[in-house]
């Protein structure tokens, strides 16, 4: 069993920065960009992590196939990540089971954890957030970013979630995508028009992180304010 | 005492555990199912058989819950093995549990599955739409899926069926090949695409188009070209090729109505068998006539946009079919864009339609591309 990291996370929510306290021998993988200072005496090596499979899968699931690696030797040292997006950052501890990510949402993890993509075939193509989501198991600590603050939900039963605030959830859970209860009319016109009104439905038992911001919508707001094109 | 027990791999929820919940390993023995959480102190828990409340569910829709009478201890896993030791189990209440969880699962799946056929088939109308080519409609049904798609089929593509060696991004025939796509990218259909060339260093005269907008050029046909507008014609029909997106409606035709469902909902093989389909080559990147028509027409529009001269396009065709007896590298292109005559044919007809514009000459050094390619 790989042991737990010492780590801090500062800042929150909206600037969250994750400080990693590596011990003698200790890693850490995180996606590359991510790394935003660290100590001199620590080992960065840039380069895949797990079998090529996982990598293909890594890529498809909208992250980069390179993890950078970090190490610290006979000394301690320590390595601060920021998040891509302005948010918060979640720590998880793995003890065997699975966490499902939304593409984006990986930041780094510790020993123990494979992270993989999974195909989500036609739940993923309707619910216009791409493809794949990242599938991370084994045992060890995973720490995954948000757009906007991060609220832990617990459910019990059933539970609904607009797609595009999922950032990530238990594998316990099971899901289907569908469209708003209600919007069922018009609905086959909204899931192919514009990829609005889809949610997610959770059922069993497990956590759901939900995010307070959405990423399109933010930047369709930004958007409206880009000097327009004449003619 | 060695235990003949086999163990899972597997999870439970319990409020006595941190945060309710842990990984777990698991054991099935004649009377209980028990788990040893994997958290500190390793506590035990466990269900007798009898009284063990069996469901399905999970992301995977393939993980067994089996819960205590009061549901305060739920142990699951979705190890297959264990599914199967749960199954066989000598308890027949157990066997009837899984007899009717089965059943119900397969009753949601095939409601999933009548909308997916729903849904794929509306998508095939929407390549319908774009097979007949009714510019403006098939803009509007291009427009409907997300053009993510194209890419990501592409990307993974790329690997498999893009030859090596392929040039520098700053050799002069990649630069000039590049250049040709940023003169067309204001007049395609779709600008906003990401259009990439690369381009293969073989002698074969040949290019073609991956979904998404990655183009391959190979140099047997920068050097078979004789201008520079020819090479624009070639590469405006290849980029015609992925902004009417004839890749996506290739896997759906190729693989069949009923394969393309299996690729939608990805249930079967996963990763692995998508892979090996796009492995070949044919799928993604040969398409029917009426695509190739379309795709000729689709481009002399963007020539003509572009201030290039059409009639380039059609000299090459002619060019390629008075050689293809001769030199057998030539065939490549030729091969899969068949009915030179007609095409070049179609493409004079519709020139004829469209209003007169003062073509421009491409301000490009093609002899001395062609000689850095000796
Ligand atoms: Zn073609």
């Amino acid at each position: 069993m790989s042991s737990e990291l010492q780590f801090e996370i500062r800042l929150r929510p909206d600037f969250s920065l994750l400080e990693v306290k590596l011990r003698p021998g200790e890693t850490v993988y995180a996606e590359p960009s991510a790394m935003a200072s660290m100590s001199p005496n620590l080992t960065l090596k840039v380069g895949l992590k797990g079998g090529a499979l996982s990598s293909l899968g890594r890529m498809l699931g909208g992250e980069s196939m390179i993890v950078n690696t970090f190490s610290a030797g006979k000394d301690p040292g320590e390595v601060v990540f920021a998040p891509a997006q302005l948010g918060d950052t979640q720590h998880h501890r793995l003890t065997g089971g699975s966490l499902m990510l939304q593409r984006g949402a990986y930041m780094a993890s510790g020993e123990g954890v494979e992270v993989t993509g999974k195909w989500q075939g036609a739940k993923g193509f309707f619910s216009g957030e791409g493809l794949v989501l990242l599938k991370a198991t084994g045992t060890g600590d995973i720490f995954f970013t948000s757009f906007g603050a991060i609220l832990e939900i617990d459910v019990a039963d059933d539970y609904i979630v607009d797609t595009g605030f999922i950032v990530a959830f238990e594998d316990t859970l099971q899901y289907q995508v569908t469209v708003v209860p209600g919007l069922r009319g018009g609905g086959f016109k909204r899931l192919f028009f514009s990829g609005e009104g889809l949610v997610c439905r959770f059922s069993g038992q497990g956590k759901v992180w939900v995010q307070t911001r959405q990423v399109s919508p933010y930047l369709s707001w930004v958007h409206s304010f880009r000097p327009q094109k004449s003619s | 005492m060695i235990d003949s027990n086999p163990t899972f791999r597997g999870g439970l929820f319990h409020a006595d555990l941190p945060d309710g919940r842990s990984g777990a390993s698991i054991k099935l023995t004649r009377t209980e199912l028990v788990a040893e959480a994997l958290c500190e102190g390793q506590p035990q828990f466990a269900i007798p058989l009898n009284e063990c409340q069996l469901d399905l569910g999970g992301a995977s829709g393939k993980m067994v819950f089996c819960r205590n009478a009061d549901r305060s201890l739920t142990i699951f896993s979705e190890d297959p093995s264990f599914v199967a030791a749960v199954a066989q189990s000598a308890y027949g209440t157990l066997e009837a549990q899984f007899r009717s969880l089965r059943a119900r699962r397969r009753g949601e799946a095939n409601r999933f599955r009548v909308g997916v056929v729903a849904a794929t088939l509306a998508f095939a109308l929407v390549c319908v739409g774009v097979y007949f080519g009714v510019l403006a409609a098939a803009r509007t049904a291009v427009r409907a899926l997300p053009i993510r798609i194209d890419e990501q089929i592409g990307e993974m593509a790329i690997q498999s069926l893009v030859p090596e060696p392929r040039l520098d991004a700053d050799h002069p025939a990649t630069l000039l090949a590049h250049e040709i796509v940023q003169q067309l990218q204001p007049h395609a259909a779709i600008p906003e695409m990401n259009f990439r060339v690369l381009v293969v260093a073989s002698d074969e005269v040949n290019a073609f188009a991956l979904p998404g907008g990655q183009m391959v050029v190979y140099t047997g046909l920068l050097k078979k070209a004789e201008s520079p507008e020819q090479i624009a014609g070639v590469i405006a029909h290849e980029m015609s090729h992925a902004t009417l997106r004839h890749g996506l409606q290739g896997v759906s035709q190729s693989l069949g109505i009923v394969a393309a469902v299996q690729f939608l909902v990805g249930d079967l093989g996963g990763l692995v068998s998508i892979g090996s389909q796009l492995a070949q080559k044919s799928i993604l990147t040969s398409y029917s006539r009426t695509a190739e028509t379309e795709a000729d027409l689709e481009g002399a529009r963007m020539l003509h946009e572009a201030g290039i001269d059409p009639v380039a396009m059609a000299e090459f065709f002619a060019l390629l079919e008075a050689e293809v007896g001769d030199i057998p590298d030539v065939a490549a292109w030729i091969s899969t864009h068949p009915q030179h005559a007609q095409r070049v044919e179609d493409i004079r007809r519709l020139l004829q339609g469209l209003p007169k514009k003062q073509y421009r000459s491409l301000d490009l050094d093609l002899k001395a591309t062609q000689q850095a390619l000796q």
